[in-house]
């Protein structure tokens, strides 16, 4: 089976390896471990369950029930409406080993609800260009290092 | 008398409104200084606040909202401050319920807000505009009452940001053991008219988010 992104009604972002799914229509977001990341991103891109099963087989250490973890978190994301069962993909399956290894095969994946209000107080509206506000690029700061001291103090 | 609030406006093109949110904020009778961030403006905000006896702090190139809200931060001299949008307009007796909200564990009391159509706005424009009906929490804009020494320990908003900045003051207050006190009371409310949105690419402000979201979890 395949699949897609519910992209309606679900944002997603991967960074540094970990995926952050908001719904921006509830306010419910989920996070994952660094190797479920990993999976839902195959997915994503139109790798089977068979192929992803298949390649995560051909790893050391991966547990004899991987298929029920794998079916098991393909019906959470679609049942959470994340993903949408779709046709035809073309990309082959791509597992990272480590994230794989540091996660032990599991495939980790939790929802919060504790930004609801938040998420859906002031949902992301597109406007005209030349009406809205929006800053200059070149007004933000894109100092790495300004950023890092920054939270370094925020998060002291 | 009240210890001084801080009442930050950013704005950028703002003169259809400025006046009814200003005069909204005046009719509280509480001791207030309005900071009006004018962050690039090709119209008259500025004169206009400067007019009305505001503060105006001025951004000659468009910086964005966060950046606004910072630099209004910096120029605040008040013991509290409150963000309020240039378009809003407090509700009577608002700013003194927040105020009396406090007691001595509380940085910052939050209120709802509920959402009004500007009157000038055709069905059609009404149509594409959903509102939300029913008051609600979650925006800063004449809502939320803070202490001015929050933000000694949190710092100012990130920079980088173009959104979530919410998300993100909630997340750090709450990290530095701040309490957000709630209130049944709707403080303001908020204009709907066409072009009260930040123009947005929904990518990259939901990255923002995305990325505030991750440094929650980080944390739990």
């Amino acid at each position: 089976m395949k699949y897609a992104l519910n992209e309606a009604k679900i944002y997603a972002d991967i960074t540094d390896g970990i995926a952050i799914l908001i719904n921006s229509e509830t306010g419910i977001y989920y996070g994952m471990n660094s190797f479920a990341s990993d999976v839902y991103k195959n997915l994503t891109e139109g790798v089977s369950t068979d192929d992803i099963l298949a390649a995560a087989n051909n790893m050391p250490g991966v547990p004899a029930n991987f298929a029920d973890t794998l079916n098991e978190f393909v019906a959470k994301l679609v049942e959470k409406g994340i993903l949408l069962e779709a046709g035809e993909g073309s990309s082959t399956a791509s597992l990272d080993a480590a994230a794989a290894k540091e996660s032990d095969f599991v495939l980790e994946f939790n929802e919060f609800n504790d930004a609801q209000e938040l998420l859906l107080a002031d949902p992301i509206h597109e406007v005209k260009e030349e009406e809205g506000w929006t800053p200059e690029t070149s007004s933000l700061n894109p100092d790495k290092e300004d950023v890092a001291r920054r939270e370094a103090k925020i998060d002291r | 008398m009240n210890e001084l609030i801080s009442i930050i406006i950013p704005v950028k093109n703002g003169h259809k409104y400025i006046r009814e949110a200003v005069a909204g904020i005046r009719k509280q009778n509480m001791d207030v200084e309005i900071i009006v961030v004018d962050d690039g403006s090709d119209d008259d905000t500025a004169n206009i606040a400067g007019e009305l006896g505001c503060k105006v702090v001025r951004h000659e190139v468009n910086k964005g909202p966060v950046v606004a809200k910072n630099s209004g931060l910096k120029a605040a001299t008040g013991s509290f401050v409150m963000f309020h949008d240039h378009d809003d307009i407090m509700r009577d007796g608002a700013l003194q319920t927040l105020y009396n909200s406090f007691d001595e564990n509380t940085d910052a009391v939050e209120a709802k807000v509920v959402d009004f159509y500007s009157p000038e706005l055709t069905e059609a424009e009404r149509r594409q505009s959903v509102i939300k009906t029913e008051p609600f929490y979650g925006l800063f804009t004449g809502a939320i009452l803070i202490r001015k020494s929050a933000f000694d320990k949190i710092g100012l908003f990130p920079e980088n940001m173009r959104a979530g900045e919410m998300l993100d003051w909630e997340h750090k207050m709450k990290q530095n053991g701040l309490t957000i006190k709630k209130i049944d009371l709707v403080s303001t409310d908020r204009r709907i008219h066409t072009t009260n949105f930040g123009k947005t690419d929904q990518q990259t402000e939901y990255k923002d988010y995305a990325a505030v979201l991750r440094a929650r979890l980080m944390k739990k």
